[in-house]
């Protein structure tokens, strides 16, 4: 019987230890390692001051572990620190690992928990970097969000490196930057005993932070023009026009990104929606608008440059333009005017003549070599082109028909043209630096490196005597008994207003709503340092609502202006006097 | 005295100390990193066990077993003290405290019960078990048995039934006595399931019946143990470097599932050096048995040998995960004080019988 049972026992023992001994040791080393993986921390964005925009701080996490858990003492006290504390144990219980019950608990919480560890076996409390983004609401858009990587985003080559659970850019700067800011992780293969406990470190390779980014936005001005916004469905985009470099950029209505950071339910993610109206969607960069009066400009240009008229040319406007069985109306017979007056007063006379001579496709390809029909490029994530009556749109959307009468609307900017704040932004920068058309761009500095130089996409669109034309047409709109003069500022601001539709004028009145309002302008008239678009969406005339806003903007800017650089003493006291700006190169950022 | 000695069986004196020391090697090892003071203990054991071995030897058995009722009593009352004290040590009630010294009454219980059967059995005018007797057996061995159910130590209580069968089938059990015992067993089954089993127990049971449906809990300590013994593999990880047993994966590994940190640490040579050395132990008790003077003499060996043989097969299957997992320490290896002195005080016994084994002695 003694040797039976030792036969048998010693024949089990050959079995598991002869026979299956690397199944065996597989395991027993699977329980006494455990890889970790070290995550880097992401790399902080600055604005053009060293304001920190978006940073990273600690929360602290709660964990059950379900088979150490003992529910009915734990419900109680938890239900103090962790919203919903018995509903999330049940949840925890049903699982088999480890569940995280609450995100991001409060200190006070957290103190709560470390006192009563004794009596709250399998409830942990872990450390985890999180985002923070300094200043709440303000600029959104602009910097984004970082959520959990989808499984549909770790197949992109985008988001290589990235691993199921990692944080990364969803949209904004920290989506564009996010190979930059998402730092490359590091491992730690450490011995662990039966609780879990770090024994030893085998190996470790630590992670590689983030880069830190530093931006070209100035975020007083950035709030500035969010609190000027309000409630107002809109959006503001202020470049320096000597290098493309974003000032600000605003969209309302907006998000929260830090409430996006831990996650949203399916009901709250449904508000946010990505789509038109959205609290995601930037208007600055994916609002597709007609332009108004705005794209007078573009005809403008298109028609000085083609040689269809010079800065000298007289049309006459006697209160509209017929056009085979049509009329097209202008506010009122505006008499003989050249360009200059003609863009002062938006007469829509003079324009429609431009579109008669022009046509379709000279408009077109025109404003295609000032950027529209085409993403400016700016470094953020789903910027939208807009679009134009191109051949190819045509055949689309009209079946090739295109009259005569068509190249009159097109003029004033009323046709099938569809443009976004960031393009006018951008046109208006050209004409205020004299002709380059920069891509407009928010990243000023990677880590420590030099500057990004700011790059030009077309060197010189117009020749020197027809932008000055444009130029001195702008002034006069603000200056000049024009449009746009309640946008005007003393250090002397150039501007153009427009009006869009979104339905016909009579069908605008049957409900109610008004028409978008844009403002495009620069300032100093002299030596421009800002140029900006705004629209604000169903607030009427170009003039009476984006002006003014436009106005406030620019006053703002030159205040904070002030404030940084305090001009000396001497040029103070002679304040009366016109000041000549020293010109600067245009075309370069200094510094 | 001298002659006695003389007459003592020295391979299983050798063989005795030979896996004392493999014990004392493995506790060491399973123990240094965190409670040294354990090994000590354990030391302290092994001495305070060789002096009651040699008082257990040195008394006449005879003349032990006429003062067995005495001690079976005590041991029976001290059974029941702990309950009423209410000490509870994993979950069991089975200890006394005495100033620094805690003891496992149970442990010791098991000498007396031995000891007092054989002396019942010896005593009787037939050479058979009758019903009568097996009633007598059955009962000497129940009431320690009940008493140590009651502790909730299932698997001291189990170590009881190897006797209860051993000693019958020795006795030479009548037919109907064969019946009476499976009748007594099947009455039992129910009665322990539902009346004394706690929810943990049945556990344990089921989770042996339906393989490893839980890992996480009543299968987790087996399959730990699989692990540390499989991946020790041939020549073993080497003392002190079992991950297994260093990590402390697997529970209880320096008293009940001690054998698992031999054969993670140890390896397979290492295993069949141990098994070698048990199955020596028990089969020179058997030995001494068939040798003996007389029937109290026999009882007393075979007893010991039931025991011994009980313990050693469950606690391997509990590590081998071949029978359920119930609380038996592997006697001479486990850690745990009360045990070694039993077990190094019932083979004294035995030697007792082998050094009186002559009838003029």
């Amino acid at each position: 019987m003694v040797l039976a049972a030792c036969a048998i026992f010693v024949g089990a023992f050959f079995y598991h230890q002869i026979l299956r001994r690397e199944y065996y040791f597989r395991l027993s080393e699977n329980n006494r390692l455990d890889r970790l993986v070290l995550r880097p921390a992401r790399g902080q964005l600055r604005d053009r001051h060293q304001r920190l925009l978006a940073t990273n701080r600690t929360a602290y996490e709660v964990w059950a572990e379900p088979n150490q858990l003992r529910p009915e003492r734990a419900a109680p006290l938890l239900s103090r620190v962790v919203a919903g504390g018995r509903a999330a144990l049940d949840r925890a219980l049903r699982g088999e690992n480890e569940t995280r019950i609450g995100e991001d608990v409060s200190f006070a919480s957290l103190a709560f928990l470390e006192a009563r560890r004794l009596e709250l076996p399998g409830i942990d409390v872990r450390e985890r970097q999180i985002r923070y983004y300094t200043y709440g609401a303000t600029a959104a858009h602009l910097l984004g969000y970082v959520g959990e990587v989808t499984a549909a985003q770790l197949e992109r080559a985008q988001f290589r490196g990235a691993r199921p659970g990692d944080l990364v850019g969803q949209l904004g700067l920290e989506r564009s930057y996010d190979r930059l800011l998402r730092g490359t992780p590091g491992f730690m293969t450490v011995v662990v005993d039966h609780l879990g406990r770090q024994v030893d470190i085998l190996e470790r390779r630590p992670p590689l932070p983030g880069t830190d980014v530093e931006l070209h936005i100035d975020l007083e001005l950035q709030d500035a023009i969010e609190a000027l916004l309000g409630e107002q469905a809109g959006a503001v985009v202020a470049i320096d026009p000597r290098s493309g470099a974003i000032r600000a950029l605003a969209s309302h209505p907006a998000f929260s990104p830090n409430r996006l950071v831990d996650g949203l339910g399916p009901e709250e993610w449904r508000q946010l929606g990505a789509e038109q109206g959205g609290l995601l969607f930037n208007r600055a960069i994916q609002s597709e608008l007609p332009p108004g009066s705005v794209f007078k400009l573009v005809v403008a240009a298109t028609a000085l440059e083609d040689g269809v008229i010079t800065p000298y040319t007289a049309l006459h406007c006697g209160g509209g333009v017929g056009k085979g069985n049509y009329f097209f109306h202008c506010t009122k017979a505006h008499g003989s005017l050249s360009l200059r007056s003609a863009l002062t007063y938006s007469c829509n006379s003079f324009f429609y003549q431009l579109g008669d001579r022009l046509g379709r496709e000279r408009i077109v390809r025109g404003a295609m070599r000032l950027g529209f029909g085409r993403v400016t490029g700016i470094d953020l994530p789903f910027e939208r082109p807009g679009s134009l009556p191109t051949k190819s749109w045509l055949e689309r959307a009209r079946r090739g028909r295109w009259y005569g009468g068509d190249n009159l609307s097109l003029a004033i900017g009323q046709g099938p043209v569809l443009v976004t704040p960031l393009q006018l932004a951008s046109l208006i920068a050209m004409i205020a630096n004299g002709g380059t058309l920069f891509r407009p761009q928010i990243l000023q500095r990677v880590g420590t490196e030099a500057p990004v130089a700011p790059m030009i996409l077309r060197g010189s669109t117009l020749q020197p005597h027809n932008l000055a034309a444009l130029r001195e047409g702008l002034w006069g709109a603000v200056n000049g008994g024009g449009t746009a003069w309640r946008a005007a500022v003393p250090e002397g601001v150039a501007g153009k207003t427009g009006s869009a539709q979104v339905v016909s004028r009579e069908k605008q009145k049957e409900l109610g709503r008004l028409e978008h309002s844009w403002f495009v302008g620069y300032a100093p008239y002299a030596a421009p340092r800002l140029a900006l678009a705004v629209i604000l969406e169903n607030a009427g005339e170009g003039g009476k609502a984006a002006a003014p806003l436009a106005q406030a903007v620019f006053a703002r800017f030159f205040e904070l202006e002030a404030r940084r650089e305090p001009k000396p003493a001497a040029t103070q006291s002679a304040a009366a006097d016109i000041e000549v700006e020293p010109h600067r190169d245009g075309a370069r950022e200094s510094g | 005295m001298k002659r006695h000695l003389v007459h003592m069986d020295g391979p299983l004196l050798v063989v005795t100390v030979a896996l004392l020391v493999v014990g004392l090697g493995m506790i060491y090892s399973t123990t240094a990193a965190d409670q040294p003071e354990l090994f000590q203990r354990q030391l302290l054991s092994c001495a305070i066990g060789l002096l009651a071995m040699v008082l257990a030897l040195s008394l006449d058995y005879h003349l032990l077993a006429k003062w067995s009722p005495l001690f079976y009593l005590v041991c029976l009352a001290l059974l029941l003290v702990p309950r009423l004290s209410g000490h509870v040590v994993r979950a069991t009630y089975g200890w006394i405290e005495l100033g620094a010294i805690r003891l496992q009454p149970a442990e010791f219980s098991k000498i007396a019960a031995i000891l007092l059967l054989a002396y019942a059995l010896s005593n009787l005018e037939r050479e058979n078990v009758g019903l009568r007797e097996l009633v007598i057996i059955a009962l000497l061995l129940g009431l320690p048995t009940a008493a140590i159910l009651l502790q909730a130590d299932l698997g001291t209580a189990v170590t009881f039934i190897p006797l209860l069968l051993t000693v019958g089938y020795v006795g030479g059990l009548e037919r109907r006595g064969q019946i009476a015992l499976l009748l007594i067993f099947l009455l039992l089954v129910p009665v322990i399931w539902f009346g004394l089993f706690k929810d943990y127990h049945r556990e344990r049971v089921s989770s042996i019946v339906t393989g490893h449906s839980d890992p996480l809990r009543s299968g987790y300590q087996t399959r730990q143990s699989l692990i540390a013994i499989g991946s020790g593999g041939l020549a073993g990880k080497g003392w002190f470097t079992g991950s297994q047993s260093q990590l402390k994966f697997v529970p209880e590994q320096h008293t009940d599932f001690i054998v698992s940190a031999l054969a993670e640490e140890g390896g397979f040579v290492a295993i069949l050096i141990f098994v070698a050395l048990y199955a020596a132990l028990l089969l020179r008790i058997l030995r001494v048995a068939a040798a003996a003077r007389d029937r109290l003499g026999r009882f007393l060996a075979i007893g010991v040998f039931a025991i011994l043989l009980g313990q050693f097969v469950v606690n391997l299957g509990m590590v081998l995960d071949l029978t359920p997992v119930v609380g038996i320490p592997l006697p001479l290896i486990s850690y745990g004080g009360s045990s070694l002195v039993a077990t190094l005080a019932s083979l004294g016994l035995v030697q007792n019988v082998q050094m009186r084994r002559f009838v003029n002695g």
